[in-house]
């Protein structure tokens, strides 16, 4: 039974299927199963879909609703695991976004979702994101992690601006700075002091998971 | 002549109100992979030069359904512009057969070729310079000139930025990044006069907000009427107020707008195939909604940023290659845009496999940027040199698109392995390491590096390259 329903659940979010995972979920809770347990088959899930993405098998698009039949079904699962009181291991909080004046999201998307797929909590600002929304997310998220992206030259400099005004307002040691985007180099991440650089949403997640040292 | 784009723009306020999200997975998504099936649009590897023209005709009617069905989502209104099919029949019968760019004696002029179209006009048509990424201040005006100094090279996007002005980062939407434009444009201007080419066209694109664009717009000492400045797409099917507004206040001033039709490979718009039939769609977007007079070809890889690996290369000539058939548009610039590598070998590899694809097609050539456009200094007259040189050896040889293929698949045999690991952004040198600043003029080794390539064009692959002791 077991199996079957955490299968099952596997398979909803591989298919995208919203409706689909929000059931079984309910399903597994009715079943009496451990919550904790349907939430690793669905991030087995994510992670084959993050596979496959790598190989050119799968798109953005697919990811992204893959992870919305997760998100559909987490709720459920949450509930059930808050009224066994049972802790679930978390990598930790990730603030993401696309700094100031820059308007392109799909490197940023794709970074979000790899994160979200690897097991970090992921709050994305979505893009054109300034830098006290940054600062005032990872406050108020209790970030570990704050993730920017710029496509672009010209808006490269929002990043240390973030770094700057941390700085300044006293709050760099709080947060892992990463940074990343078409431009960004791993000299430029070393000249404004951010804690990591990546190149792509892969590394963005083994960066992320270093800088926690949770590998 | 342009004509509709107002009353288009004003379906921003009245069009169908489609969220974001629910407009990229909901309603783009499904319809366009819907469409391919439909249509049997499929990804061939070895066929990365489009030579099966009732393949471009089903791209071609893919992407026009998407069109019809999907529409362009205004991010600014949440509204979605719509169109008719009698609306993409107009575009077709009024779209710019014909555009000159530049003016006085730097004005040239371009019309649509068709396929395999080598009596009409030059091969390629249009050679289009790219100058991207950041440059350092002290080399600015050498980079410029090094484009310049090329007289093969019809126009150029000056678009490096200048990161620092008055101590300060250009900041976008700060009076740095608006000094940084009146600072890049009296640059290029001036290296124009002193090059003897003061009414050349420069299509550089630079300023985040359109406020510092328009503080340079002078013809007496800033930019002239006969420059470009981008207007396009952003990815997938979206436009804004932003664009619009770009759009306008070109067309008011008397100059030119360059628009894209785009593609993110593995993102948002799926696999080649499916960034094919994106791509054309929004070329056909792009001459309904901005009537640009210059489109170009830009499907990028979005995990590993590169406009020359054979699945962009893909994308960008089968969606431009379907648009052209059915539209008598006067000028659209084929991909690559901008190399992979850095300045050596394999960039030149990057635009001479441009070229050889391009110039069949009846596309304009482009080239100079390396390092994706990501590195500091990396841009070089010399790349578009290769371009126009391997375009005209085309040209001569009259390739068929077939030929043209087999050459393609080779010569991106040569520089594919490390797009595939993620490495050719750096490999190559600076342009200090490739040139002598003081003259602009590439160094021996450069030059020694450039003309092997060439020796190896016409001997591995026979085009009929002439092989000198170049400048």
């Amino acid at each position: 039974m077991t199996d079957e329903v955490l299968g099952k659940l596997r398979e909803a979010v591989l298919n995208m299927d919203e409706e689909g995972a929000e059931q079984t979920a309910r399903e597994l809770v009715g079943a009496g199963l451990d919550p904790v347990e349907g939430i690793k088959s669905m991030a087995s899930a994510m992670t084959e879909m993050g596979e496959k993405f790598e190989r050119g098998e799968a798109y953005v698009p697919e990811l992204l609703l893959a992870s919305d039949a997760l998100k559909r079904a987490m709720p459920v699962l949450e509930a059930e695991i808050n009224k066994r009181n049972v802790q679930r291991e978390k990598l930790g909080t990730v603030v993401v976004g696309t700094v100031k004046g820059d308007v392109h999201e799909v490197g940023k998307d794709i970074v979000a979702m790899m994160l979200g797929v690897a097991g970090f909590d992921v709050i994305d600002l979505g893009a054109d994101v300034s830098t006290s929304d940054f600062i005032a997310a990872a406050q108020s998220h209790e970030a570990d992690v704050i993730a920017m992206s710029s496509l672009m030259s010209t808006t490269m400099a929002g990043q240390r601006e973030v770094i700057a005004f941390l700085n300044e307002l006293g709050l760099r040691d709080r947060y892992k700075v990463l940074v990343g985007g078409g431009p960004v180099k791993q000299a430029w991440a070393d000249e404004i002091g951010a804690d990591g650089y990546a190149q792509d949403a892969i590394e963005a997640v083994k960066s992320a998971k270093k800088l926690l040292a949770k590998n | 002549m342009k004509g509709r784009f107002l009353d288009y723009w004003a379906r921003a306020e009245t069009g169908p109100i489609v969220p974001e999200k629910d407009f990229d997975l909901k309603r783009y998504w499904p319809r366009i992979n819907a469409l391919a099936r439909k249509h049997k649009v499929e990804h061939d590897p070895r066929h990365i030069v489009p030579t099966d023209d009732e393949q471009l005709d089903n791209v071609w009617k893919a992407a026009c359904e998407l069109v019809l069905d999907v529409g362009f989502l205004c991010v600014d209104t949440g509204r979605v512009i719509m169109f008719t099919a009698d609306e993409i029949d107009e575009m077709i019968d009024h779209v710019h057969r014909m555009i000159r760019l530049g003016i006085g004696e730097e004005e040239r002029t371009y019309t649509h070729k068709g396929f395999e179209d080598y009596d009409n006009q030059r091969n390629p048509h249009l050679v289009a310079g790219r100058v991207l990424g950041q440059i350092s201040p002290e080399i600015y005006s050498s980079v410029v000139m090094s484009y310049l100094k090329e007289p093969s090279i019809d126009a150029t996007h000056f678009q490096g930025i200048i990161s620092k002005i008055n101590g300060m980062l250009t900041t976008p939407g700060s009076p740095w990044e608006m000094l940084a434009e009146l600072h890049r444009v009296a640059l290029v201007r001036d290296a124009c006069r002193r090059a003897g080419k003061p009414g050349y066209s420069d299509g550089g694109t630079v300023p985040v907000k359109l406020q510092a664009q328009m503080a340079a717009d002078n013809p007496q000492w800033g930019t002239p009427s006969g420059d470009c400045r981008g207007a396009y797409m952003s990815p997938s099917m979206k436009t804004n107020y932003d664009w619009m507004c770009r759009a306008l206040h070109m067309y008011q001033y008397g100059g030119h707008t360059w628009g894209a039709g785009t593609a993110y490979l593995g993102g948002t718009s799926g696999g080649p195939a499916t960034s094919a039939i994106n791509l054309c769609a929004e070329l056909i977007g792009s001459a309904l909604l901005y009537e640009n007079s210059v489109l170009g070809t830009w499907a990028l890889d979005a995990v590993y940023f590169s406009n020359s690996s054979k699945q962009s290369l893909f994308a960008s000539w089968w969606g431009g290659a379907a648009f052209m058939k059915h539209v008598p548009y006067c000028c659209l610039i084929g991909a690559p845009i901008q190399m992979t590598y850095k300045l050596g070998r394999e960039y030149f590899l990057e635009h001479a496999a441009g070229a050889v694809g391009c110039t069949p097609l009846g596309f304009g050539v482009c080239g100079g940027a390396g390092a994706q456009s990501a590195g500091t200094d990396v841009s070089s007259g010399m790349g578009c040199r290769m371009s126009a040189e391997v375009g005209r050896a085309v040209g001569q040889a009259r390739l068929t698109r077939k030929e043209a293929n087999e050459i393609v698949l080779r010569i991106t045999d040569e520089y594919q392995p490390h797009i595939d690991d993620r490495t050719a952004h750096t490999i190559g040198l600076t342009y200090q390491q490739a040139h002598d600043v003081e003259t602009s003029r590439p160094n021996p080794e450069f030059l020694a590096t450039y003309n092997r390539v060439k020796t190896e064009l016409k001997e591995e692959f026979g085009l009929p390259m002439k092989v000198t002791e170049a400048v």
